[in-house]
Order: C-alpha cells, then structure tokens, then sequence
C-alpha cells in the first residue's frame, strides 16, 4: 500500500514539475524512468515521446526510450532508436552493445 | 504465408532453404550452379539457375513481393553488395545477408541490410553459450521432431499464472523455465533489463509480456503454441 502511494506521489510529483518546466528534459527522462521501473512501458514511452519533441537529439531520453522499446518487444522501433543515438554519437558503447544484441542471430 | 528468397545455396543456403522448406514455407533458392539448383528443386517450391552477378539477371525475376532474402553470396562481397541493393530497391522487405568480417558488416548495413549474420561465429558463440550457462536457447533438438525451444509468452496467456493456462494439457508441452527480464536501471542511472532464468517454475508464476518460455515438446506442438 505505502509503495502505491509512495508511487503516486512521486508520479504527481513530477508530472507538476513537467508543466513547470516543459522545456527541461530531465524530468520527462525521470518520469520515464518511474514508468519503466513498475513495468508500465506504454506509459513509459509516452512520457519519452514527449520529451523527445522537446528534446530531439537527447542521448539519454532515446536510449533510455529504446530500452522500453526493447522491453515491449518491439525490436524493429528499439533498432531504429539504437541507430538514431549512434548517428548523434557513434561511440555510445551502450547503443552500440543493444543494438548488437538485437540484430544478430 | 511468407515468402523466403534464398540466393547463393552453398552450404549456408541450402541449410536456411531445406529448413524452411520442411516447416513448410514458401522457399525460391537462387543458383548458378545446374546440379545445385536440381537437387534442390524437389525441396523447395522453386529454384532457378542464375547468374546473380549479372546485374540485369535478377531484374527479370519478380522478387519485391517476397518478405524475406537471405543473401548467402559471402566470399564474394561485390556480389552481395550487388544483390542486396537490387532486393531493397526491388521492394523486400527483409534483407538477411551473410557475412565473414565486421569491415562487411558495416558496409553491408550501409547500403541497407536489415540483418547480417556470420554463421561460423555466431553457431560458435551458442555452442560456447550452451556449454558455460543454459540460459539462452534458440532450438535444440533431443532427437527427431522433438526439441527445446525459447519463446515470447503468446498473447493470450500473458497475465494468468502457470497453473491458469494449464499449457500441459491444453497444448501437450512442457514448462521447463521462465525466461524473465526485469527493469532496473544500471550503475549510470540507465533503464536497462535484467534476465533471470526460473528452472521449474512455481505454478502460481504469472506469465508477463517481458517473459520468454523454456518450453519442451514435440516440434508440431511447439509450432502451434507458437503461433497462438
């Protein structure tokens, strides 16, 4: 029960803190990362789709996207993102380890 | 059903076409050698002696249909830079290519493979994989028509706990592992998904959509609840 709460407090919490600060993408990355964390991929990519129309070329707002990505089994969209951070920055080890995992046999 | 275009049938080839064929897919084997192509004619639905290398020779054939290539031309790189082209501006959709060093790998990507493989490295990595630590599988036969298999939890199961989809009886496999992948995020603070492996399973384990089954049974019976 005290983890739900604890949840949604820190759910609400930085939900307020995106409305102030639309522009600042740390805290759609830790709203994400809240998500993830309990499982609740769909919300999870929501929250970094928003993010990213703020942001477009944060690194930690794709990888951490295209982990959830990965998470939802959607290995095509995660492969695409993989790309998209090594394009930005072709010695993202991270990335580059994903992205290795899931296009080889 | 999909449609599989295999170029080039050396030993690579022929294995991806005869493997394809006996799960009963729609395979066209592209070669240019004549007793190749015989032998395999009464395997796969087609097979054609060609020239791949012929840049017009494979513009007469109607490929953009097919759903997947598998290009199996290594040792002759110019020809599968060639092919792979032709087949992505032809319209398939994916391209699987064959490779023997990364320097191919990345030119291969370049133009647009969607998958590159190297047979020899990979088949020794899994070999390596299976002798250090059970937990990854893709397929292995116990003997003929019965295997071990990993795979996603099919849709329709996904939520309900072992006991609940009673897979023994309603599809004749066993459970051998729950393959798990949990979130958490790493040392800097980055989402990442951690595997466990669950040997024998609890019958009150819930089955989630970031599961794979160990599961153990006769192929048929494996395709089908595979394909639920």
């Amino acid at each position: 029960m005290s983890n739900i709460r604890f949840f949604a407090r820190k759910e609400k919490k930085l939900r307020e803190k995106i409305e102030r600060a639309p522009q600042d993408p740390e805290n759609y990355l830790r709203l994400g990362k809240l998500y993830f964390l309990n499982s609740d991929y769909a919300k999870a990519a929501e929250v970094y789709e928003r993010g990213l129309k703020v942001s477009p070329r944060e690194k930690s707002l794709l990888f951490n996207y295209a982990v959830t990505r990965e998470a939802q089994q959607d290995l095509e969209g995660a492969k695409e993102m993989f790309l998209e951070i090594l394009s930005i920055d072709p010695n993202h080890q991270a990335a580059q380890e994903h992205l290795e995992k899931i296009t080889d046999f | 059903m999909k449609q599989y275009l295999v170029v080039g049938a050396g030993r690579f080839g022929s294995a991806v076409a005869v493997t394809l064929a006996r799960k009963g897919a729609q395979v066209m084997v592209l070669d240019k050698d004549e007793q190749t192509v015989q032998q395999l004619s009464e395997i796969v639905t087609e097979a054609i002696q060609i020239d791949v290398t012929d840049p017009g020779a494979l513009g007469r054939l109607d490929l953009g249909e097919m759903d997947v290539a598998v290009v199996g031309i290594a040792g002759d790189l110019e020809a599968a830079l060639l092919v792979t082209l032709q087949l992505k501006e032809m319209g398939v959709k994916t391209v699987v290519v064959k490779a023997k060093t990364r320097a191919e790998k990345k030119i291969l990507s370049r133009i647009g493979a969607d998958r590159i493989v190297f047979p020899e490295r990979d088949m020794g990595i899994r070999v390596a994989n299976s002798l250090v630590s059970p937990t990854i599988f893709d397929y292995i036969q116990v003997s003929p028509g019965f295997g071990i298999m990993e795979t996603k939890v099919p849709k329709s199961i996904r939520g309900q706990t072992l006991r609940e989809a009673d897979i023994r009886a309603r599809f004749g496999i066993d459970i051998v592992a729950i393959h798990r992948k949990a979130p958490q995020l790493d040392k800097n603070g980055q989402s990442e998904l951690k595997s466990t492996l669950l040997i024998a399973p609890e019958a009150t384990e819930v089955l989630g959509e970031n599961d794979n089954l160990v599961i153990i049974g006769e192929e048929s019976k494996i395709e089908k609840f595979k394909s639920l």
